[in-house]
């Protein structure tokens, strides 16, 4: 039971934050991410990001897979770049299909300030 | 394999806290490239038949970026992965970049130049035609080639040579969608626009994995569902469960083949339950049989709907199909105040596919869900240029340009007439269609051939049984395309060609609606645009042909390219060959495009659909919906010449009557079905990431990475039954011969079906080796959607490696 509500603590804790508007750290060239993907083989590479993260990053995966983006086959790699090159996006990433967004929304502003990474149900 | 990589990902356990938002992520390196893109170019995506507009981006003249333009009527600035991607195509450093050559296929290419070249490719044609006669050449084009590229292409077979051996890939894709058209219209294409999808209240999508082979039309499709999601209603009716079926409201998956009795219960529903549009039939319609045709009434209609009760068609179909569940999508589709129907390849590449066609057609004829706002019977194309280039370019062994058959004398004559060609000079027979075509090249018959910007060896069905033919010592076989692929690698001459973006011209895309895009890029190296390579070709072979002894083809040859001579090739050249095919060859037609000049199409933000008779339309778009008066400006004019009062004007071209037809065309499965030594269905399709045969986007490494590799989908029933695991390699049997293919296990496929990607170009994996070259007896187009096979499992998971010719992994 106590093993019950610690996990559920750590769910709402995690629900808190995900909900939670995020800043966008500012220029931080270099900086090592936080988090590092594990090395993969040139076999693992050939693998869709989608084919692990459904099981490894399950909240992340469900919203994407449910939004707009999921449905209409927008996958990862689009915004996220390969392995190689897996990055945070940018205003210009979003621009390849939302140009007009891209310049009517504020220029201080990156996107997912007001709309939900992976999910993009509505403006924060 | 998959395994291996999660144990992988479970040794690290921070991994997990990436799915809390607030992980930081790695920086781009360089800042975004699109933000430092100097200049932006208008022009339309290189692959499927949406005709997506896009902003190609250079910087210092190379280009860097892609991105949608938000203006456009056809993606409002939507892309798919595919068409973001496709600038890092221009500079590849696979391109083929000198005319390649070899006089016989066991021996190595070695580098000419482009005289030689053509030199060679100009004799070789002309030896042909005075040796064998001018139907022993044949030139195999493309739904991807420029409409000014197929336009000429076909001029110089038929008005040079003589010669109505013209074909293209649209044939394994389009042909039975044409047939529909022309039997149940008219006219050929379809009679509304993608604009119908933001005004239907019904979609009902057969035939079709919309998600994946047009992803931005769903986009839109989607977009209107969740806007009106209790008011707008989704049909997704197909044998196999796929991402388009995510926004269905009712999905019914029945037995491949078998949708032929479906649509005819869905009519006998609607007639039973009297939701038909008695006043449409009677002024617009007509009910016919067979072939010739014969009229019938609607009570003999009514009475031959008897063998098609849902409850007899729930028993034909099989899987999920019940009556009730006929009865509601016919009820769906009757009352919706507008209802827009949406097909591809699930219908058109069928033995019956023209009558599948017709029975679509059909049902919007029985409830009047034609002509008004977001109702259409709308048959989407597969590639970015069958229908402008290929069915309106006179790209088929059957029709001429602006859609005259050929074996109409009085058009056969205005053509030559308008060419300035001698009557009699293109022959009043058709050619080869094309696995007519092929087999001739099996047999013998065909000694010259040139394929463009497609690779027949991996996209025919049943392919090793034609890689035969195309591999014989005495075809002469020049291939012009962008990359090496598995055609290229029987060629005797490889000539490359420039790439999108590199060139100038249009493309028509699946509705009605032309869009230039201009040439900003220098191809690499000594690429050049087929246009170029054309005018050349048919000017060394008038030589050759003066030094054989016959002057008059020589004379026609000159004559075909006169009005091109000394034309600059990027851009002049095609603006030429587009002013004569639309000033002359469409004017007057029922694709009149005599309104859509290049400057025209360079003002408008999203090119011109035809009718566009007059520059003024033109300019304001074009015609949104055919055969309405106060939206066609032909409906008006015809409806004058004919004295037809009313809202609507048929004049479609092949119902001189002005009628529109429903067909009687009773329940036929497929050309092959299961049994006891063949027992499961066989299906074939794209995935989203991929474009044909891969020998582009298989070179783009997340395209390439997203689906290295062809897969089978295998229902997991029977999956467990066979003992195959996800992952399993498992071998594929048909008649036509055997691939080993790893095992995807998901409720896709009905069960007793399995579905392969055909991207693959690794021999073992390539769909098109097992495949059927069954064929739709009025369309020609090939049965690749069913044929019957036989699977086991072979090994437990192996590690793979993906394969594109002539591209390091």
């Amino acid at each position: 039971m106590k093993m019950r509500l610690g996990l559920l603590a750590v769910g709402l804790l995690a629900l808190v934050f995900s909900c939670a508007p995020q800043k966008t750290p500012g220029p931080q060239v270099g900086k090592k991410p936080a988090v590092a993907h594990p090395e993969l083989s040139p076999q693992e590479k050939l693998i869709a990001c989608s084919d692990c993260h459904r099981t490894e990053t399950p909240e992340i995966y469900r919203e994407w897979y449910q939004s707009r983006h999921g449905i209409a086959m927008v996958k990862c790699f689009q915004c996220h770049g390969t392995f190689e090159t897996f990055h945070q996006p940018t205003r210009e990433t979003c621009r390849t299909c939302h140009a007009k967004a891209y310049d009517n929304c504020p220029k201080d502003k990156v996107c997912w300030e007001c709309h939900t990474p992976h999910a993009f149900k509505r403006h924060q | 394999m998959g395994m291996t990589r999660r144990q992988f990902i479970k040794r690290t356990a921070a991994l997990t806290a990436a799915s809390l938002v607030g992980v930081e992520l790695p920086k781009i390196e360089k800042a975004a490239q699109a933000a430092d893109v100097e200049e932006w170019h208008p022009g339309v995506c290189r692959f499927c038949g949406v005709g997506c507009r896009v902003y190609l981006g250079l910087k210092k003249g190379k280009p860097v970026a892609i991105k949608g333009i938000p203006e456009s009527a056809t993606n409002k600035g939507y892309l798919c992965m595919k068409g973001m991607l496709f600038y890092r195509i221009i500079h590849h450093p696979e391109r083929l970049t000198k005319p390649l050559y070899r006089e016989r296929k066991d021996q190595p290419f070695r580098e000419i130049s482009w005289e030689e070249a053509l030199r060679i490719a100009a004799r070789k044609f002309a030896e042909t035609v005075v040796k064998y006669g001018p139907d022993a050449t044949a030139y195999y084009g493309s739904g991807q080639a420029l409409t000014e590229e197929t336009y000429l292409f076909q001029k110089i077979m038929r008005g040079g040579l003589g010669t109505n051996n013209v074909e293209g890939n649209p044939r394994l894709c389009m042909a039975s969608a044409v047939g529909g058209y022309l039997t149940s219209f008219g006219a050929d294409e379809p009679i509304g626009s993608y604009a119908d999808i933001e005004k239907a209240y019904c979609f009902f999508i057969i035939g079709s994995n919309m998600a994946e082979c047009h992803p931005v039309i769903f986009r839109r499709v989607m977009n209107r569902k969740f806007a009106k999601p209790n008011e707008v209603k989704v049909i997704n009716a197909d044998p196999r469960v796929s991402p388009t079926s995510r926004i269905a409201d009712l999905h019914l998956q029945f037995r491949p083949g078998t949708d032929l009795a479906l649509l005819n219960a869905m009519a006998y529903v609607i007639i039973e339950e009297g939701l038909y549009d008695q006043e449409f039939i009677q002024k617009y319609c007509k009910f016919k049989i067979g072939k010739p045709p014969k009229d019938v009434t609607f009570e003999e209609y009514k009475e031959f709907l008897k063998q098609y009760t849902p409850e007899r068609a729930a028993e034909i179909c099989g899987g999920n199909i019940t009556p009730e569940k006929i009865r509601t999508a016919a009820r769906w589709f009757a009352t919706s105040k507008a209802t827009m129907s949406l097909w591809t390849m699930g219908i058109n590449q069928r033995s019956r596919g023209v009558w599948a066609n017709n029975l679509i057609h059909n049902l919007h004829l029985l409830t009047g869900q034609l002509c008004k706002p977001g109702a259409d019977s709308f048959s989407l194309t597969g590639q970015p240029n069958a229908c402008g280039g290929v069915r309106e370019g006179g790209g088929l062994c059957h029709i001429l340009p602006a859609h005259r058959p050929v074996k109409i004398d009085k058009l056969r004559h205005q053509v030559e007439d308008l060419w300035g060609i001698p009557r009699g000079t293109i022959p009043p027979k058709p050619g080869y269609h094309t696995i007519a075509m092929f087999r001739a090249v099996n047999q013998g018959k065909i000694k010259a051939l040139w394929v463009n910007c497609t690779s027949p060896a991996q996209s025919l069905p049943n392919c090793d049984f034609y890689r035969k033919g195309l591999a014989r010592e005495d075809l002469f076989l020049v291939v012009t395309d962008i990359f090496p692929t598995k055609t290229t690698e029987l060629a005797n001459l490889v000539l490359p060609t420039a790439f999108h973006f590199e060139k100038t011209g249009v493309y028509g895309c699946t509705e009605r609606r032309s869009q230039l895009t201009v040439k900003v890029v220098d191809p690499p190296r000594e690429a050049k645009p087929e246009v170029w390579i054309v005018r050349e070709w048919a000017l060394r072979m008038a030589e050759e042909f003066e030094r054989l002894g016959d002057r008059r083809r020589a004379e026609n040859l000159r004559i075909c390219v006169k009005p091109f001579l000394g034309k600059e090739e990027g851009y002049e050249l095609p603006k030429a060959i587009w002013e004569e095919y639309t000033q002359k060859l469409t004017k007057g037609r029922d694709n009149d495009l005599s309104g859509a000049t290049y400057e025209v199409l360079k003002q408008r933000p999203d090119g011109v659909q035809w009718p566009a008779p007059t520059k003024e339309h033109a300019l304001k778009g074009g015609t949104y919906k055919k055969f309405v008066r106060g939206i066609d400006p032909l409906a008006e004019e015809e409806g004058r010449k004919l004295g037809i009062s009313g809202p609507y004007v048929f004049y479609g071209p092949a119902h001189k009557d002005h009628k529109l037809y429903l067909w009687l065309r009773p329940y036929k499965g497929a050309a092959e079905e299961p049994d006891a030594e063949y027992p499961f269905y066989l299906s074939t399709g794209r995935v989203i990431d991929h474009w044909h045969t891969s020998s582009m986007t298989g070179r783009i490494p997340e395209l390439l990475r997203a689906n290295p590799y062809a897969y089978v989908e295998i229902n997991p029933k029977d999956a467990a039954r066979l003992g195959i695991k996800p992952n399993d390699m498992v071998e594929i049997e048909t008649r036509r011969g055997k691939i080993v293919l790893p095992a995807k296990v998901y409720e896709g496929p009905i069960q007793g079906m399995v579905f392969i990607y055909w991207h693959d170009m690794a021999e073992e994996r390539m769909a098109n080796r097992v495949t059927k070259d069954a064929f739709d007896p009025g369309s020609k187009e090939p049965e690749f959607k069913i044929c019957a096979c036989r699977i086991r499992k072979v090994s437990g998971p192996r590690p793979l490696k993906p394969y594109v010719v002539g591209h390091k992994i």
